[in-house]
């Protein structure tokens, strides 16, 4: 991948892709192991009546639920398996477990502003001009709170975000060499 | 009069023939009065040799008000010719590429016309009206083909000239890593600082220890070709050794199918290195969903249930990292997050007793293992950060002087 990075030709192009469909060939084949350690772990506990039992066999026929009808009447847009199972169930879960995250983000937010320390002031302070100045009504606040809190945003919060990104960006590379380099090897199973 | 009366009704037929030969709503009239006076193909350098860039110059005559262009190619001077790109009428280049019906192949030679698009108003028949006026005036397309040109050839680069610098940077960090891992081989003393984190993993499995509770270990909600997701690997492999060092049970709850075998082999691993090989449980190497929220809550039923005292959420992380790490500050375990996904950070920082920002968390397993290579490693890190803050000093100053070559070589395209 990284010589095609730098190497255009059709030539390596071929090959990275050919690469490339392998990958996506052994993960597809990765969903069956992951199948079978779902229906091994949680299968066994519902045979053993292990604690929490009844969670898991509604993990198992929920499992079944989705393969089975998804196998028999295909997962396209339209199918039965896909709007009554999917789209009308699923989403609509998914969706209420990620609106859960405004009340997580207000009981962050109320620790994170505790005013204990002086740096905890200074973030307080500065959340609260941010949050004044993105109100629509921020200008009749006062005439230059967007004008500030645009400055807050584009100088020392992006400044803060690159130092940040070009660290973890030489971070990741160095972690790609000893990939590379066969220095690290822990995620094949050796240390 | 009769005259007139005569050229009305030609025009009114030719309307209608028009009408009855093109689509209704749009009548093309091929002509040449708007065409681009000159249209000029090449081969675009440092690529594949699947794309063209195709040049024009507007036409120098007036009175026309030019809509947009439309780029066709063909593989023979006489066609069949295809529509490859569009453009308003301000534009006068577009590069042409390969598309799902037709291909742009190194090595073939293309031929290139430019068609400008205008608008002309026409009389057309109109029934509805009286005899008296018996058409009406609608605005038409016009389009207007200009000569075609060629043939260009596509032609494939070996190198891509225009990533040099990059190339450069890469070979200059490998060098530095090498020289670096052959010193900490030799015996120098490398010095890092100290990172609260790191020294916090022993705390948390500890803590862990002491309630007898397991130890949760999410990496992160990305596949194995993620390298947040190697650098968690090899994190969890430690943080494995150091509970089975404790006899503390590990739970690796995992997104995505694929991380199942490496997680277990990690994990596995873990065990191995500390002695207790007896001691690893396979079923605690949890494949829960690919569904991001489903996973999710997955893991969160897992702190509730299983009361787990110990949390490490280490790897790529996106709107699930707040949900994960609040629900385990309600349920009062200690907490140790990395990631390198910037927006997340703040999260992690708010919920989280220790998080291991950006370059720390990539830094950790050097420091975590002490193992010489990665030291080495991680300290050419260091030195490369320190060239790049020069080069950003130097670069400040040269543009504040007005030299601006620093800036154009650092540019990635």
């Amino acid at each position: 991948m990284i010589v095609q990075f730098f190497i255009p030709h059709p030539v390596v192009n071929d090959i990275a892709n050919r690469l490339q469909n392998w990958a996506i060939i052994v993960i597809s084949f990765s969903y069956v192991l992951g199948s079978a350690n779902i229906l091994r772990i949680n299968g066994e506990l519902v045979y053993r009546r292990g604690s929490g039992w009844p969670y898991k066999l509604v993990l198992v026929a929920a499992f079944f639920l989705m393969v089975i009808p998804g196998l028999l009447f295909g997962i396209k847009e339209g199918s039965w398996a896909n709007d009554r199972l999917f789209a009308y169930t699923y989403t609509p879960l998914a969706s209420t477990m990620y609106a859960s995250l405004a009340f997580f983000i207000a009981s962050a937010a109320f620790r994170a502003f505790r005013i204990r320390t002086w740096q905890a002031s200074v973030l307080a302070i500065t959340a609260l001009v941010v949050m004044l100045g993105r109100v629509p009504i921020s200008h009749l606040i006062w005439d230059e709170l967007p004008g500030i809190v645009d400055w807050i945003m584009n100088v020392p919060n992006t400044v803060a975000q690159r130092g940040i990104l070009i660290g973890a960006a030489l971070g990741a590379i160095a972690t790609g060499l000893k990939v590379i380099l066969g220095i690290e090897r822990s995620y094949l199973g050796r240390d | 009069m009769p005259q007139k009366a005569s050229c009305l009704l030609l025009l009114v037929l030719c309307c209608h023939i028009c009408v009855r030969a093109q689509s209704d709503s749009v009548i093309t009239i091929i002509a040449q009065g708007a065409a681009p006076a000159t249209v000029v193909a090449e081969d675009v350098a440092n690529d594949g040799g699947d794309r063209l860039l195709v040049k024009w110059t507007p036409t120098s005559q007036v009175g026309f008000s030019i809509l947009g262009y439309r780029v066709l190619a063909a593989k023979a001077a006489a066609g069949p010719f295809q529509l490859m790109a569009e453009t308003d009428g301000r534009t006068n280049e577009a590069h042409i590429s390969s598309g799902e019906s037709w291909k742009i192949e190194a090595g073939d030679a293309y031929f290139v016309k430019v068609v400008a698009v205008d608008s002309t108003t026409l009389a057309v028949a109109d029934s509805s009206l009286p005899d008296s006026v018996g058409v009406k005036f609608v605005k038409r397309l016009r389009l207007s083909e200009s000569p075609v040109t060629g043939p260009t050839v596509a032609e494939a680069s070996w190198f891509n000239w225009d990533r040099l610098n990059i190339f450069l940077m890469i070979v200059l960090f490998y060098a530095a890593v090498m020289y670096m891992i052959k010193r900490a081989k030799a015996g120098a003393s490398l010095h890092f600082r100290k990172i609260a984190g790191i020294d916090a993993i022993d705390e948390a499995i500890g803590r862990a220890t002491e309630l007898g509770k397991p130890v949760l270990y999410v990496p992160g909600t990305q596949n194995i070709e993620n390298i947040q997701t190697i650098a968690s690997i090899q994190l969890l492999t430690s943080v494995a050794t150091r509970a089975a060092n404790y006899d503390i049970p590990i739970i690796v709850p995992l997104n995505r199918a694929f991380m199942v075998t490496v997680a277990e082999e990690a994990v596995k691993q873990g065990f191995m290195n500390a002695g207790r090989p007896d001691a690893y449980v396979p079923d605690n190497i949890r494949y829960l969903s690919d569904e991001q929220f489903a996973f999710t809550s997955g893991t969160t039923g897992i702190m509730m249930r299983e009361k787990t005292a110990a949390h490490f959420y280490l790897g790529a992380f996106f709107a699930e990292s707040l949900i994960l790490s609040e629900v385990g500050f309600t349920s009062g375990a200690i907490q140790i997050a990395g990631t390198a996904n910037v927006h997340q950070l703040p999260f992690f920082v708010v919920a989280c007793d220790y998080t291991l920002i950006g370059e720390e968390y990539f830094a950790t397993s050097a420091l975590v293992t002490r193992d010489l290579e990665m030291m080495g490693t991680l300290k050419a890190t260091d030195y490369m950060k320190g060239f790049i803050i020069a080069c950003l000093a130097i670069g400040m100053f040269l543009e504040l002087i007005g030299v601006k070559f620093l800036r154009s070589w650092f540019q990635f395209i």
